[in-house]
């Protein structure tokens, strides 16, 4: 399976699967090596990473909303040069194309951030998440410069809010490809504080308004490529957003929920769920696959006591 | 693991007691900006039945859960992030648990009693989440305390550490005053202390401890930590490294050091990642205005 999943030129980023980790649920690459299968993906994003470091934020982070959650981290993280001085090594190694986002504030810092990218190796492509209050001319600014600093593809992730405004402007200014969306920001009150917090909202919901945007995203520019994100619960809802017409979809919260989710719709959309019974490899792994084994040798066990028993013995 | 080695702190006595293992990171002791630590011990999902729920009274109750598994590995201070299932999206996230005993194949959650949980239901946890609290080699008197929450996160230790000939106080102050203490061994001390955390005898408590483990309301767990530094500080001449640790409860979306949403700054401008450093931070690291 091969994927274009951003505009074509020279360096087009072509995965094998079309799914992937949403920016920030998987950390830097070292945090779910024991419970995901990361070269089963089709590529790794990084959490957001900025030119200069940034503090978390403070007071409560997480509010627990119905049926979802919202998350204020404020991107905490320790500037591109430390995270690369980190973490090179480790995505050098890594089987997948290592996408990094990059925190879209300013033109000056995607640009800079776009050079210092342009020469490592470990990084194939750009996530460049733009700001929720950013206008048309900033995102104008801030694609164009990260694009013209670096040959590697830069997709462009979106907010929510004039999201086909801003990925006119995106597209304009070079964007390789777009993601849509970033989660909505909401406000809720947290319960142990009492105090009303700002924050990213995630949750099964978040799928159909995402769902839309891409198919509006797509009907409009047909030439560039669309990556689906939000709401990403199963597989049906990971082939909804490829129906839809993205060309790759990216999962979120659920990974934190029950990380084995984000592995199973990996292979499921990758073609590489093959049950028992269809003959699964050795390798292959499947939710309850442990306990389907289990089972089937049980079965294979007491057919050989039974056709023990049945055989007929002294004649 | 981010390991530091024996005496490069130049504190020999402050070492682990080596039934509690033998890593040695923690945050206040990393010196660099790190994400994650936790390199030895490894992260899997496992499925825990509810075998039978003891109500311990109209606050409280304790789930006993078998666990295939899980062997010896958890440790005073670690919790695991649960689920029940079959999946339901609420509450969304995974609870933090904190196991209060651990037997063979078992083990004993503290969940508040007003949430039904039916004999038979079936768990999923994912864990291990945290480091084992570390403790002084030279340990006699250990003091807990719990401000305003239950002291689940503390008790694990208790039945470990006279095991080991420690002596153990625990102060129970504000909401904690509701937490049944007929269950906790009978060698332990227990004190009620008023809403304020002052209870008698205050300044001979704190000069006998020699190491003090504290669990606060998580509603504004910085501003809690800071009046208990504050308390501290009144009655010590000073407070050394490895005296005084606050037992975190931030919420953990990811518990793997992932999400972020758990970071926590420390002094001079150092990260702690609570769900994989934690739960236990040396007060000292902490960024107090006072």
């Amino acid at each position: 399976m091969e994927i274009e999943i951003t505009r074509r030129s020279k360096n087009s980023l072509i995965l094998a699967n079309p799914v992937m980790a949403a920016a920030g649920v998987l950390g830097f690459g070292d945090a779910y090596g024991d419970l995901i299968q990361l070269e089963k993906l089709g590529a790794f994003i990084t959490s957001p990473v900025s030119y200069t470091p940034r503090r978390p934020a403070g007071g409560a982070r997480v509010v627990p909303l119905p049926a979802g959650t919202l998350v204020h981290t404020g991107l905490p993280n320790a500037g591109i040069s430390k995270v690369l001085g980190k973490y090179r090594t480790l995505w050098e190694k890594m089987k997948i194309p290592v996408i990094m986002h990059v925190v879209g504030t300013n033109p000056e810092q995607a640009r800079k951030c776009a050079s210092r990218i342009e020469a490592e190796h470990a990084v194939q492509a750009i996530e460049l998440g733009i700001d929720d209050d950013a206008t048309p001319e900033e995102v104008h600014q801030i694609v164009g410069g990260a694009a013209r600093n670096t040959e590697k593809p830069v997709l462009v992730r979106l907010p929510s809010q004039d999201t086909v405004v801003l990925a006119q402007a995106a597209v304009d200014a070079g964007a390789g490809g777009l993601v849509a969306c970033a989660p909505p920001r909401g406000t809720a009150r947290d319960p142990y504080s009492g105090k009303l917090v700002t924050g990213r909202i995630y949750g099964p919901l978040m799928k159909p308004m995402m769902l839309r945007l891409v198919k509006q995203l797509v009907d409009m520019f047909p030439e560039v490529p669309v990556i689906g994100v939000g709401g990403v619960h199963t597989q049906q809802d990971a082939r909804d957003y490829i129906e839809a017409g993205a060309r790759a979809v990216q999962v979120d919260s659920v990974t934190w929920v029950q990380p084995k989710t984000l592995e199973y719709i990996a292979r499921d959309l990758g073609g590489l769920v093959i049950t028992r019974e269809q003959g699964a490899l050795a390798d292959e792994w499947h939710p309850g696959m442990g306990e389907t084994e289990r089972k089937a040798r049980e079965a294979a066990r007491r057919k050989l006591d039974e056709d023990s028993k049945k055989t007929p013995t002294g004649h | 693991m981010f390991g530091i080695a024996q005496g490069a702190l130049g504190v020999q006595s402050y070492e682990e007691l080596a039934l509690f293992g033998s890593s040695f990171s923690a945050c206040g002791l990393i010196r660099k900006y790190s994400f994650h630590t936790n390199d030895e011990q490894t992260m899997r999902e496992y499925t825990g039945i509810i075998e039978r729920t003891v109500r311990l009274n109209e606050h409280y109750q304790h789930l006993h859960l078998s666990v295939e598994g899980l062997g010896s590995d958890l440790k005073p201070g670690q919790s695991f992030l649960a689920r029940r299932m079959p999946e339901r999206w609420e509450p969304y996230l995974r609870e933090q648990w904190w196991p209060v005993d651990l037997k063979t194949d078992e083990v004993v959650i503290e969940r508040p009693a007003n949430i039904l949980y039916e004999p038979g239901e079936t768990v999923s946890l994912l864990g291990i989440i945290g480091q084992p609290y570390r403790y002084k080699r030279t340990l006699r008197n250990v003091l807990l305390i719990a401000y305003d929450t239950p002291p689940s996160p503390l008790v694990m230790s208790i039945p470990l550490l006279f095991k080991h000939h420690v002596s153990v106080t625990m102060v129970l102050s504000g909401a904690a005053t509701q937490y049944p203490t007929n269950r906790l061994p009978p060698e332990l001390e227990v004190i009620q202390a008023d809403d304020d955390l002052g209870w008698t005898n205050m300044v001979m408590t704190v000069g006998w401890a020699d190491q003090v483990f504290v669990v606060v309301r998580p509603d504004d767990e910085m501003e809690r930590f800071e009046r208990v530094w504050k308390r501290f500080s009144e009655l010590r001449a000073g407070i050394d490294k490895n005296y005084l640790f606050a037992v975190m409860q931030t919420a953990l979306p990811c518990g793997v050091g992932a999400c972020l949403a758990c970071l926590t700054p420390l002094r001079e401008g150092e990260m702690c990642v609570v769900c994989t450093q934690g739960p236990a931070i040396d007060m000292t690291a902490l960024p107090f205005s006072s």
